[in-house]
């Protein structure tokens, strides 16, 4: 390759090439600073550090503050991404199997959630909620987010759908397997994994979202990012590094699963 | 059913399946009687709230109680009269332009990079890495560089003990925190949008123009930049948008002065109670936000313009529209 030789003394190729590790620096630098205070015995992180501690975790999963915090937030994030499964599931069979009326707009319906920025959603749930007297309830929160995070179960499950084809159902209902028996024994175990992929994201999501649980119930539920954003407004705590830790460990491992579950299908 | 279109009629078909025979005509109407579900819950918790947004933000605000159901354009020419909320449109766009230019030039080079490296496994992991952060909730990402940018914990501790400052100095809250803050949440989207398309081109593409005697500038200017045209544009989009209704970011990590359209909108519904009014500022965000994704739609393609389509490659490894 003729081309090689001129490659590696190039002044533009070394600058890519640290303009690529200087933004990987930058983007893990930012994570590893809360690990560090996390783990810091101070209150204040120093430079170079003093030392090791688990106290500040110690005090996140003691506290019954953040134990509540962390109690709405899974069940929040558990209900919304069922609700959100559900519609998804419904929506993508029964539109992809079936002729129905308006089938196309109910799709863009359904996707549409994606396009609206949350802030914007946030204040006409709080405009409906307060409007039909019903305001600052975990319900609302729970299909808030349910109807926000559909898009995402929606577009998992329609492609799944889409690469399973119709062959093998039609092979049953030739062989005489009726519409139900084919639903259960052949169309849902070939989707499984879309499904169950498409419910994790949309746990996840629900877990992380701020801007719309706060304007929607922020007074009366309080979640784990609301709890977070809430306590560095007012104090400054390294408990607050902790669970900013726990919070990514826990988003990378359902990331990870849902990744694998999505991507096992494609092997 | 759709799927048994090819066999024989065996009885004209009710409601609109024209030609389905009738054991699948009618778990058809069953399943079509499903979609009442999903159908009617994006009715009435996603249509009637946007209606109800409109609706209000001509209602009557009353300080401390509430509202009471008006037709007044009040809140629409306070909106566009004072020259604060003016202002902060203003500010928005222009701080939304300012990080779609940033994404675009720290990512560029970080994603053509990583598209060239030659194992797969390192390419995976970079990326993984890379856009690793997009999930993770905006409040701990802004909270990271508020620690990391502050006096106490930050670098500011760091440059104090190489001498650069006599006594740490903190850069959070402020302009710098707001806009590297910004950088940092909505990066990924853009190294989604960049890899994609770069890593369409055939790296044989460049090889041939560098043995035609191209130095790595040229064919850089004439083969790899006009190739990822698309990619990039759409990414900057993505992250204009993105940034334009980001609530979170210019909250924690600015000083009122740096304060956008969500933070504005938020404050005027949660704090000052005036929901009139925020629904007003909202629906005006939605339009300009509306008008200007038609815009650029227009000119980058409207599939490609979507806030999370690259998340899809998050998941499955590859496919895009």
């Amino acid at each position: 390759m003729t081309g090689r030789g001129v490659r590696y003394r190039d002044p533009i190729v070394w600058s890519v090439r640290l303009a690529f590790w200087l933004v990987l620096v930058f983007l893990a630098v930012p994570l590893l600073i809360l690990a560090a205070v996390s783990f810091h015995p101070g209150r204040f992180m120093t430079f170079p550090p003093q030392g090791f501690s688990w106290r500040w975790y110690e005090t996140l999963f003691t506290s019954s503050q953040w134990l509540e915090a962390i109690r709405n937030s899974l069940v929040v994030a558990l209900a919304s991404s069922l609700v959100a499964t559900a519609m998804a599931l419904i929506l993508a069979l029964v539109l992809d199997r079936y002729p129905v009326r308006f089938g196309e707009l109910w799709r863009r319906l359904g996707m549409l959630p994606l396009f609206l920025p949350p802030v914007i959603m946030g204040v006409a749930y709080v405009s409906f909620f307060y409007a039909i007297g019903f305001s600052g309830r975990i319900e609302n929160l729970i299909i808030a987010h349910a109807v926000f995070n559909a898009p995402f179960p929606l577009m998992l499950i329609s492609t799944g759908l889409k690469k399973v084809g119709k062959e093998l159902e039609e092979s049953a209902m030739n062989l005489g397997a009726r519409p139900g028996v084919v639903l259960r024994t052949v169309t849902l175990p070939l989707i499984r994994a879309d499904v169950f992929a498409g419910a994790l994201l949309a746990f996840i999501l629900s877990l992380n979202e701020y801007i719309v649980a706060f304007l929607v119930a922020g007074f009366t539920v309080v979640t784990l990012p609301i709890e977070l954003f809430a306590s560095l407004r007012y104090s400054y705590s390294p408990v607050i590094a902790a669970a900013s830790v726990v919070f990514i460990l826990g988003t990378a491992a359902l990331v990870a699963v849902a990744d694998r579950l999505a991507g096992g299908l494609w092997d | 059913m759709a799927m048994s279109k090819g066999q024989p009629v065996v009885e004209p078909a009710l409601g609109q399946a024209g030609s389905a025979p009738v054991p699948a005509e009618r778990t058809g109407r069953w399943a079509r009687a499903l979609l009442v579900f999903p159908v009617g819950m994006l009715i009435v918790f996603f249509v009637v709230p946007l209606i109800m947004l409109v609706v209000v933000s001509f209602y009557r605000n009353i300080p401390g109680a509430g509202w009471e159901p008006a037709f007044t354009l009040e809140n629409y020419v306070r909106a566009f009269s004072r020259g604060l909320y003016r202002d902060r449109l203003v500010y928005t766009l222009e701080i939304s332009v300012l990080n779609a230019v940033l994404c675009l030039l720290a990512g560029y080079p970080f994603t053509y990079f990583l598209v060239r490296l030659a194992s797969p496994f390192w390419r995976k992991l970079g990326l993984t890495l890379a856009i690793g952060t997009l999930w993770l909730t905006y409040v701990v990402r802004s909270y990271a560089w508020s620690v990391l940018l502050s006096a106490t914990s930050g670098i500011g501790q760091v440059f104090a003990w190489l001498g650069l400052t006599d006594r740490p100095v903190g850069y959070a809250p402020g302009p710098v925190a707001t806009v590297v803050g910004l950088m940092y949440v909505f990066l990924p989207f853009m190294i989604l949008s960049l890899y994609g398309s770069l890593k369409a081109i055939d790296p044989s593409m460049e090889e041939a123009s560098m043995n035609l005697g191209a130095r790595p500038w040229r064919t850089f200017v004439h083969v790899v930049l006009p190739l990822s045209l698309p990619g990039a544009a759409a990414g900057a989009v993505m992250v204009f948008l993105l940034t334009m209704g980001n609530y979170v970011v210019p909250s924690i990590l600015g000083q009122p002065a740096q304060w956008t359209m969500p933070v504005i909108i938020t404050n005027q519904v949660m704090n000052e109670s005036n929901v009139p009014f925020g629904a007003a500022m909202s629906v005006i965000l939605l339009a300009v936000l509306g008008l200007l994704a038609y815009g650029t739609g227009r000119l980058v393609g409207t599939a490609r313009v979507h806030p999370y389509a690259g998340s899809r490659v998050a998941v499955d490894g590859g496919e895009r529209r």
